[in-house]
């Protein structure tokens, strides 16, 4: 028998099919997340790949009890639902950013001579049903109205992953190394050209910042997209066997897909070598054994197989599933207890993450973007892409971790000290997938009000040391200006003299809450000028009218 | 084993490669090469360049086409070879501070961009190069003005300043501030064109050139309005442009710098050059006033005011030769 290594193989096979395409959608995913940059401009729909995701799609669906809004948007997930009915989970490793993120990192780990080895997790089936539990934890959760699914949904973690863990570090990492370099001679003939490129193609593109700030949910993403990575250290693509809710979704529906693996149980040996090689563990330890569910076709058994008795045929799912019965025991095999368990304890779980971990109904500093839902609808449809930070200019929208309570967690919060919502600007309405901020035209956008301005007069300059000042007023976007000042005459403390100060006010009817006035305000230390949540528009009852209209 | 001790050699060979990369610039000095003022680490600066001529002041009037007016005007100083030679590197400040489209009259207006451009190409410059440090985020504000697409058409360079081109720039004379972070290439150019725009500033009352340069200030710029009009004129001792042309084109007469519903746009269709940076905001005041009645002459913009004091310019415009040009 001729070993595998040195068995002649053509090129055009459909492991190197799948490598291929699986790499320009893997630099496609890169390419369309990099670009989403504020003005919105690529050629695709900058939230294609979540709407590619049937789980992204069903549970905001079931959370927000609202089908219609998902239909146009969400046709892309529809043709992945019928594609997988015929070919299988092929979404798994020719699509998900994920699954190829973790095939990557089994690569630079040098994986690929280790693979003969026996599996480390030998009797695996318990641990393969986690996901299609964990699959019906999310959607029974999503019934009782709970969006939790995007905790492991994979397209938001990748997305998520690369938009607010990977991206703020590479940016960092290139400014570290290219700046330095820039007054070296020679060298930097070669430097700054990458770097100008970059600049205008990759890094946040705001010199104000520099680069993408982060802050303590970042860190947490770090840590879970870690975690993700270090498990393949147990088993290849650990995730993808045990965890991931949105391969199971895909593997119920490969139950009864057309395109199946098939053995020729003649020249099978029963090496085994399959066996091993299989990513996911769909190759039962026995000739023929055959998971289609965890297939995911990466059509690798194929380049192992010393005896080319491997196949892909297209069959009726029903006949093969009857074969399949008599064949091998390796099938399906999930407990209706377990089932109930885990429905049982999404649907205890649900009340728990709506407790509140704030003692207040109204968190003040929580501002949302202008066009998100109602609170509950937000937190119904948010899938935690955060896309929305990725295409923020200002850098303003960051993670929350606490402030929207325990169930609003990773959602979007404007946080002024770090960057104001530009006036002419409504991109992160453009990139949500779910709608959870919803379109809003410029022209909306403009008059959608997300708190309101108050001036802390112990701070502020004109107020407190009678100085003339007025930087928020000179920002101020609206058209007629929502901080006006009077020429006031004031006493002044060092003198004991009268003098004239510029003293601004906020004209709290027009005022939006974008932000600017307190992110510019020279007072870097604890601003004079502070925006809340007070007035948007989203909870007219949470507006206490002042003097009323 | 062997093979063990040789990883760590090979290992501790490529750190030692990686760490004097890491270090070089500073072994070989760069950075800091200007002039250090003693005891401090901020850098004298002058401008680059020949020094500023006598003109007086050229105003185009009348055309419903920008670049008409700024060829007029400046045609009528002598043309733009008076100050670009062949071979020279143009830095041209336009402001484009706000993320807003030229109707809103907020920046510059980019056909006068565009021309300046234009002219300084077909007098031989090497390089112009535009650029100004915007209030809102740099890339929308880039586009919205049109400024970009502008620049780009009449073959010059735009591009986002680059934060490393910040130095403590040293203001001798400032009697407000003695040292502010200022922009290398304004210095560096052979010729620095101002191209501000005229518009109501409720603090300044009026943003002209000398308040224009803010555009080329680093570090926290925001906290030069306190005292404001002094620290204005501290700036412009350092920073003296060659050249001024401003923009009266469209005038924004209140709800300044950056906002204003369309009735507070003029359309002023006006163009001024001039040297003095004192005499241009001066005429840019008296301007101002005819356009909207309000009492208003150079004496009572702060800046304006301080700069005469201080020898910057002739803000009486009884001493300045003036030509009016008008435009069909």
């Amino acid at each position: 028998m001729m070993s595998p290594e040195h068995k002649a193989r053509p090129i055009l096979r459909l492991s190197n099919v799948r490598r291929v395409i699986q790499v320009v959608v893997f630099v496609l995913f890169l390419g369309i997340l990099i670009r989403t940059v504020s003005p919105v401009e690529t050629w695709l729909p900058p939230d294609f790949f979540l709407r590619m995701d049937p789980l992204t799609a069903v549970s905001s669906m079931l959370a927000s009890r609202n089908a219609v809004d998902f239909f146009p948007k969400f046709v892309p997930a529809l043709v992945v639902v019928v594609l997988t009915i015929i070919l299988g989970r092929f979404f798994c490793n020719w699509v998900c950013p994920l699954g190829t993120t973790i095939d990557i990192w089994d690569r630079l780990l040098g994986r690929k001579r280790k693979r003969r080895s026996e599996p480390r997790i030998k009797h695996s089936r318990g641990l393969r049903n986690i996901k299609y539990y964990l699959l019906g934890a999310f959607l029974v959760a999503a019934l009782f109205s709970t969006q939790i699914a995007w905790l492991m949904d994979p397209i938001p973690i990748a997305t998520r992953s690369y938009a607010v863990v990977v991206y703020p570090y590479l940016t960092f990492a290139a400014r570290a190394v290219l700046d330095p370099l820039w007054q070296v001679p020679v060298v930097s003939g070669i430097s700054e050209p990458i770097y100008d490129f970059l600049k205008q193609y990759v890094l946040f593109p705001n010199p104000e910042i520099g680069y993408q700030t982060i802050t303590a949910l970042h860190h947490i993403s770090f840590l879970f997209f870690g975690l993700i990575l270090v498990l393949s250290f147990l088993d290849r693509r650990f995730w993808c066997r045990y965890l991931c809710p949105l391969g199971a979704m895909l593997g119920l529906l490969s139950k009864v897909s057309f395109l199946r693996w098939v053995v020729n149980r003649d020249t099978c040996t029963e090496c085994n070598r399959c066996v091993h090689e299989c990513k996911t563990a769909a190759i039962a330890d026995k000739a023929g054994g055959y998971r289609p569910q965890e297939c995911v076709e990466c059509f690798n058994c194929q380049d192992v197989c010393p005896e080319d008795a491997i196949g892909f045929n297209f069959q009726s799912p029903v006949g093969s599933i009857r074969d399949e019965r008599k064949a091998i025991p390796a099938g399906l095999d999930l407990s209706k207890r377990r089932f109930l368990e885990s429905a049982v304890v999404a649907a205890v779980t649900v009340p728990l993450l709506k407790l509140k971990v704030s003692d207040r109904d109204f968190p003040p500093w929580l501002i949302r973007p202008p066009g998100a839902l109602p609170e509950e609808e937000f937190l119904d449809r948010c899938v935690r892409c955060a896309k929305c930070m990725k295409v923020c200019p200002t850098n303003g929208l960051q993670p929350t971790v606490f402030e929207a309570g325990l169930e609003g967690m990773g959602t979007p919060k404007l946080v002024p000290a770090m960057g104001y919502c530009d006036y002419e600007c409504n991109s992160c309405s453009q990139v949500c997938p779910t709608g959870a901020i919803r379109s809003l035209s410029l022209e909306e956008k403009k008059e959608t009000k997300i708190g309101i301005a108050y001036f802390n007069k112990n701070k502020c300059y004109p107020w407190n040391e009678n100085l003339d000042c007025l930087v928020c007023e000179e920002h101020c976007p609206t058209p007629e200006k929502s901080i006006k000042f009077w020429d006031t005459e004031v006493l002044a403390q060092e003198t004991n003299k009268l003098i004239v100060v510029k003293r601004p006010y906020v004209v709290t009817e027009t005022c939006i809450g974008c932000g600017i006035c307190e992110k510019k305000c020279p007072l870097k230390d604890e601003p004079g000028i502070r925006v809340t949540a007070r007035g948007e528009d989203r909870h007219p009852e949470r507006y206490s009218g002042g003097r009323g209209v | 084993m062997d093979e063990k001790r040789l990883h760590r050699r090979a290992f501790l060979k490529s750190m030692a490669v990686a760490g004097l990369a890491a270090t070089c610039p500073h072994l070989i000095g760069c950075g800091g090469e200007k002039e250090k003022v003693a005891g401090g680490t901020t850098v004298l600066r002058t401008m680059k360049g020949a020094a500023r001529q006598d003109i007086g002041l050229a105003i185009a009037r009348g055309s419903d086409d920008p670049k008409k007016l700024v060829r007029a005007a400046i045609d009528a100083v002598g043309g733009i070879e008076r100050f670009v030679r062949k071979g020279d590197t143009v830095a041209v400040k336009p402001n484009i501070a706000w993320s807003r489209t030229p109707e809103q009259a907020a920046n510059t207006n980019p056909l006068v961009v565009e021309t300046v451009v234009e002219m300084c190409q077909d007098a031989g410059a090497k390089q112009v190069n535009v650029f100004d440090y915007p209030c809102n985020p740099v890339r929308r504000t880039y586009r919205l003005s049109g400024i970009e697409e502008a620049v780009k058409r009449a073959g010059g360079d735009i591009g986002y300043m680059d934060e490393r081109k910040f130095e403590d720039v040293s203001i001798p004379e400032g009697r407000s501030i003695k040292s502010w972070k200022m922009y290398a290439d304004a210095f560096d150019a052979d010729v620095l064109i101002n191209v501000p725009v005229l518009k109501h500033h409720s603090l300044a009352r009026l943003t002209m050139g000398m308040k224009n340069l803010m555009g080329l200030l680093g570090g926290n710029r925001e906290s030069i309005h306190p005292n404001l009009d002094q620290k204005l004129a501290d700036i412009n001792t350092v920073i003296k442009p060659h050249l001024t042309i401003m923009d009266a084109f469209r005038v924004l007469k209140a709800h300044g710098p950056n906002a204003g519903t369309p009735d507070d746009v003029i359309l002023a269709r006006h163009l001024i050059v001039g040297t003095d940076p004192v005499a241009v905001d001066s005429y840019g005041a008296t301007l101002f006033r005819d356009l909207t009645g309000q009492q208003l002459s150079g004496e009572d913009i702060g800046y304006i005011r301080i700069g005469h004091e201080m020898g910057l310019g002739e803000m009486d415009l009884a001493r300045v030769e003036q030509q009016l040009i008008d435009v069909a």
